[in-house]
């Protein structure tokens, strides 16, 4: 590196380690490797999907769980990834499936609305919060598929192409999808007010 | 755009906002071995972290009531003795005072644990003096002091906002007088005005949202020096992601100037190059991963993950941009991935802190090296988990992680080091003779 006298030092010769040191193998090594990588692309990344998990799942637990354990089963089939620049989309679709399971799972045990917002607090209500907060109770009233058709569309800003590749549907379904949620939506809201 | 549309992207930010970094900690499993017969979502690695989380907390629990009978029961039965006199002061060559940060919470839990300050000494543990965090702050998040054993500097931190999610960081100079007569204050702590955040003199520096890492006083206890975190909308192998950029901030507490060095981070990102994800430092605010050295001109700082570097960074360069004005030191670990890397005041030594996996077993390393000679050597290895998989009985709990280095003298001939013993203890290293200090159970960070 330009500059770095340390660097260019050739009688920088490095002594082996103490004899206390374990040898690292090749496994070791890999395993370190792959736990470097998936530990910077959480830290890059994990805050966005919480963020993501937590708007669909309403429970703060709940996401940092599911974005968990997407990470550790990153991490035991690193190995297995055909190309690293795909391991950002892997995670994301894992932990969309997740939170699929997971609401299910929450339907399963109570076949009325799927959750309920934490009530509003007074300077949520000051701030226009109670407007927001409805708006998302309608959302999640909104069948499965259109709700994360509008999570993909306008909390991510994704494309209808890239909302497509993570859905594992075509592109014209999620345009039909989110113009249906949007009618539904604006139904709904009209009606109550 | 229709009005709905806008509706619904501020109602999902908002809701979106309340989730804050850092994030919690990501804990990965060693490999399991290939086994064709193992039965998918059988074994612990599915096991759900919270439920893994309590297993250790409810032995714990299970193990406090134990005691609390028994030692209800012998106090009932026995004579109250005579309290034992206090333990004679150690004979050691490290700074008499030191303040601690003390857990309010279990140290795991998230968000971050409330944290009280405490000043201490060093050979008896004895509190000198208890610091709350002034009002609206709740808590005390680093911590970092002088060679004069008598400045320190406190980061405050206090809730974050509900709606926009900001913490507010304050941070505080605390100066302490350990033989004050107990009439007068031996701790006095003062709010430092430019390094309000937000806020302050330099708001246009530090805009809201910037989270505040690790941070180094100077010897002489007029600089601060800080690793400052900013969330930035980039891009990932073409999709959209945050971006933690970090940078670093220094203020002269005498002047009340402040001064940046940036290094932008993820321009054209890919995950095959991680090491342009890399920002400065890394770790837990508390732990020292910004070291000055003792004249105060250059400070060492771990540029990584991905290509892990300690680099000296020059302050009188004219240059704002951290690579260009600073020179790695060429380690060759044979890890190359580290937690902590501590440079000594006099530049010559670094002691490096790591963890490695062998088959399941994983250890945490301690090292020095020689900038002179380009030399490693083991200072001590300690085991988290065994082969079998079993805890080995070391605290790795919290910020203080084992051989967590939290202070070093000019040459490093002493080396004040967390859990290098089992348990949640503290020593110094003199070359490689350890001897333990006193130590609070609920310490989570200190500094000397």
């Amino acid at each position: 590196m330009e500059g770095d006298p340390l660097d260019n030092a050739g009688a920088l010769e490095v002594a082996d380690p103490a004899p206390t040191m374990p040898a690292v193998n090749d496994t070791a090594l890999r395993a370190e490797d792959a736990a470097a990588a998936v530990g910077a692309l959480y830290q890059a990344t994990a805050v966005g999907l919480i963020r993501l998990a937590y708007v669909i799942l309403a429970d703060r637990q709940a996401a940092e769980d599911v974005v968990q354990d997407a990470f550790c089963n990153l991490f035991r089939r690193w190995d297995r990834l055909s190309h690293v620049d795909g391991a950002e989309y892997y995670v994301r679709v894992a932990v969309l499936n997740a939170c699929r399971s997971a609401l299910r799972r929450r339907a399963v045990r109570s076949r009325r609305v799927l959750y309920e917002l934490p009530a509003p607090s007074v300077e949520a209500a000051v701030l226009g919060g109670e407007e927001r907060d409805e708006l998302i109770r309608a959302v999640d009233r909104l069948p499965q598929r259109q709700r994360e058709t509008l999570i993909l569309s306008y909390y991510l800003d994704l494309s209808d192409g890239e909302i497509a590749t993570l859905m594992g549907v075509r592109p014209s379904s999620v345009r039909s999808a989110r113009h249906r949620a949007l009618e539904t939506l604006a139904r709904n809201l009209k009606e109550r007010s | 755009m229709t009005e709905l549309e806008n509706g619904l992207r501020k109602a999902f930010r908002a809701k979106a906002s309340q989730i804050m970094p850092p994030p919690p900690p990501l804990e990965l499993q060693p490999l399991p071995a290939p086994d064709p017969a193992a039965r998918r979502g059988s074994g612990g690695f599915w096991t759900p972290l919270r439920q893994r989380w309590l297993i250790p907390m409810a032995a714990a629990v299970a193990v406090l009531a134990v005691v609390a009978a028994a030692l209800a029961a012998t106090s009932a039965l026995t004579p109250r003795r005579k309290p034992r006199p206090p333990a004679a002061p150690i004979q050691i060559n490290v700074p008499p005072y030191y303040v601690a940060l003390d857990s309010q919470r279990p140290p795991s839990s998230y968000p971050e644990p409330v944290a009280t300050a405490t000043v201490r000494d060093t050979a008896t543990g004895a509190v000198i003096a208890r610091i709350t965090p002034p009002s609206p702050y709740n808590s005390f998040a680093a911590v970092s002091g002088a060679t004069d054993d008598r400045t320190f500097v406190l980061l405050a931190k206090a809730p974050p906002d509900p709606f926009t999610g900001v913490t507010p960081e304050r941070f505080y100079l605390l100066r302490i007088d350990p033989r004050a007569p107990s009439a007068s204050p031996r701790a006095v702590l003062t709010a430092l005005p430019a390094s309000d955040i937000p806020g302050g003199k330099s708001a246009s520096e530090l805009p809201l949202g910037d989270e505040v890492g690790p941070i180094a006083l100077s010897p002489d206890g007029s600089m601060l020096a800080a690793i400052l975190t900013r969330n930035e909308p980039g891009k990932l192998a073409g999709h959209r992601i945050e971006v933690l950029d970090n940078y670093l901030y220094l203020y002269d507490l005498r002047t009340d100037q402040t001064r940046i060095w940036v290094r932008k981070v993820c321009g054209s990102c890919k995950l095959a190059s991680l090491g342009n994800q890399a920002g400065l430092g890394s770790g837990h605010p508390g732990l020292v991963n910004l070291s000055w050295t003792a004249d105060g001109k250059s400070l060492a700082f771990i540029s990584g993950p991905g290509v892990t570097q300690l680099r000296l960074l020059n302050l009188s360069a004219h240059s704002n941009n951290v690579q260009p004005a600073s020179t790695p030191f060429a380690i060759k670990a044979p890890v190359s991935h580290w937690s902590q890397a501590v440079m000594t005041p006099d530049a010559k030594t670094v002691f490096l802190n790591f963890n490695y996996v062998t088959g399941y077993a994983v250890t945490a390393g301690l090292m020095r090296y020689s900038a002179a000679t380009g030399r490693l050597a083991t200072i001590n290895t300690v085991p988290l988990i065994l082969p079998d998989r079993r805890a080995a009985g070391y605290s790795n709990s919290g910020p203080l992680t084992a051989n967590t280095i939290l202070w070093t003298n000019y040459d490093g001939s002493k080396l004040i080091v967390a859990d290098a013993k089992p348990g949640h203890t503290v020593g110094v290293y003199s070359g490689s003779h350890y001897t333990p200090l006193p130590w609070a159970a609920d310490a989570i960070d200190a500094a000397w």
